[in-house]
């Protein structure tokens, strides 16, 4: 492996406290002052300007503790349909100067440093042409390999510009960084590799690949390629097919409601079935996971007579698994509805028990169609008129997951 | 808990900064200092634009000790649809505000609040702030079940 300098290198572009960044481009009067940015029902703060973050507010908190720690804070309401144009324009601004980026998720690139480039200057270059075009303020971090380039470039922030592509320099910076740093290693995988004296980056890079692969498969083991500057993850610069599909979140003020958490199902499946019929994509199993207040889990699935995206079919098997989920007098927080068994690509492979489908598929035209001039749910199950308060407040209708051609929410 | 309203410095004009009841309320660092008013200042005022002209008014009756204006600094907007302000002659005006205030925490107001001006038995004017019902959201953030008529914005 050696000290290799002459690339191919891989860098990672991150934008600086991004929501909050997107709204100042579009309103000068937040620069300067600590903004946070609200959740989708008003009472989480999802993101915070470095002025905030000083003040020790931390993602996540509730409002009301924020306001203690900030009081001239100043709040403003999520926009994803902003950050989405925000977003783009960064991505577009990255592709004017790098042959192969990968639009990661919302905030986050990957991409190739053209051969011949000196990486540092390129980092910086690409730094200053993001601030120019775009206006938000962004980290880059190049290195070997994309889990290397992720990692340098989160020790360089707010607005830093690094590249380290050297092995001695690469294992000084991993030696203090812990393994959690690094997505896809939480808690209980941690312990386990504590168990073995890993606990850095570093450890990791040095330790026998055998007992990676032990304990945490092929997947730890490209990691392990990885955090030792062997590029085995490739930049990806189209999204490949989904495995799974999902829709949910949060549903604001927990409620032990049954009908009001049945409509939230409901809309959570007109979400669900608009991204399947984006993809192109039927399930042929589908589950519904239901997270209570305390922490309480449930979880039901079941599997489909044949692959279908019909609002019918999938209500139906969403009403199973929600009879098997539902807990009476507890409060429901958040709910996911997914999607398996995922087949399209132009066909797919009829059932013997199909139900007549001529009505349901007329249906499912007219809506998609009329949604699209009139706007997202104009045309809706009635099922969820108990969720007037939810609809009538159009920035509902637009979250983070709907942003399509990431790889990852 | 007072309400109140922030216009950024930049939007006012420069003599009345340098006034000694404007000059007390200016809040932040250069390059994003604010004019602050609070409803239950001494002399609680708004700015607002009026017929193309900037004014400052008083905010509301509360403070008069002769006036027989409704004593509050608010007006529901859907009384001036019910006509109780029938027989005053009443001006829409546009409150000027770049952030609002309510039970602790400021909100961003990106076009004004409407206001309702009338002037008093001496013929100054005074200012209402329109309020309506707190939208989930907004009651969500501030635990408020009224918000101010925000101009062309829904939070």
């Amino acid at each position: 492996m050696g000290n290799r300098q002459s690339g191919p290198f891989i860098g990672h572009v991150d934008g600086d406290a991004f929501y909050v960044s997107a709204e100042r481009v579009r309103d000068r009067f937040l620069c300067g002052r600590p903004v946070g940015v609200i959740s989708n029902q008003g009472y989480f703060v999802i993101a915070k300007s470095g002025e905030m973050k000083q003040c020790g507010i931390t993602t996540g908190e509730p409002l009301p503790d924020a306001i203690k720690k900030c009081p001239n804070g100043i709040y403003v309401k999520r926009d994803f349909q902003w950050y989405e144009v925000v977003s783009k324009r960064m991505l577009e601004a990255v592709k004017l100067l790098s042959p192969q980026v990968e639009y990661y998720s919302i905030d986050e690139l990957f991409f190739t440093v053209p051969k011949g480039d000196d990486p540092q200057r390129f980092a910086e270059k690409l730094r200053a042409h993001v601030m120019a075009e775009v206006g938000v303020p962004v980290t880059v971090g190049i290195s070997r390999s994309r889990t290397l380039a992720k990692l340098i470039g989160d020790t360089a922030k707010p607005f830093g510009a690094r590249a380290v592509c050297v092995e001695a320099a690469e294992r000084a910076y991993l030696d203090e960084v812990e393994i959690t740093d690094v997505s896809g290693i939480g808690g209980r995988r941690a312990r386990r590799l504590a168990t073995y004296g890993i606990k850095s980056c570093a450890d990791y890079a040095n330790a026998d690949p055998r007992i990676i692969r032990q304990l945490l498969t092929v997947v730890g083991q490209r990691l392990w390629y990885e955090l030792r500057g062997e590029s085995v993850e490739p930049i990806r610069t189209s999204r490949p097919r989904h495995k799974i599909l999902s829709r949910g979140g949060s549903i604001g003020r927990a409620s032990a409601d049954p009908v009001r958490v049945w409509s939230f199902v409901v809309r959570n499946l007109e979400r669900f079935i608009e991204a399947l019929q984006f993809h192109g994509l039927q399930p042929g199993r589908i589950s519904l996971y239901i997270l209570y207040r305390d922490d309480i889990e449930r979880h039901a699935g079941t599997r489909l007579l044949a692959a279908s995206d019909r609002f019918d079919v999938l209500l139906s098997a969403f009403k199973f698994c929600f009879q098997q989920c539902w807990l009476p007098g507890r409060l429901v927080a958040r709910m996911h509805l997914f999607g398996t068994e995922l087949q399209g690509d132009g066909y797919v492979q009829p059932g013997l028990f199909d139900p007549p489908d001529a009505k349901a598929r007329a249906v499912a035209i007219a809506k998609r169609e009329v949604n699209a001039e009139l706007g997202r749910f104009a045309v809706r199950s009635a099922q969820t008129l108990f969720l007037n308060d939810i609809y009538s407040d159009e920035a509902n209708n637009y979250e983070s997951c709907d942003i399509q051609g990431k790889m990852v929410f | 808990m007072a309400e109140g309203v922030a216009l950024s410095t930049q939007e006012v004009p420069s003599h009345l900064l340098e006034q000694p009841d404007i000059a007390r309320r200016i809040f932040g660092e250069p390059g994003v200092r604010e004019v602050r008013f609070w409803s239950n200042d001494r002399w609680p005022c708004l700015a607002v634009r009026h017929e193309g002209r900037f004014l400052l008014t008083r905010w509301g009756n509360r403070a008069s000790n002769y006036s027989k204006l409704p004593r509050a600094g608010w007006v529901w907007k859907e009384d001036l649809r019910k006509q109780l302000w029938a027989g005053v002659e009443t001006f829409p005006v546009t409150i000027l505000a770049n952030a609002g205030f309510e039970s602790g925490v400021w909100y961003r107001v990106r076009r004004g609040i409407e206001g309702l001006l009338v002037n008093d038995e001496r013929g100054k004017p005074v200012t209402y702030m329109l309020v309506e019902p707190a939208s989930h959201y907004f009651r969500t953030m501030t635990r408020s079940n009224r918000m101010p008529a925000l101009i062309g914005e829904v939070i």
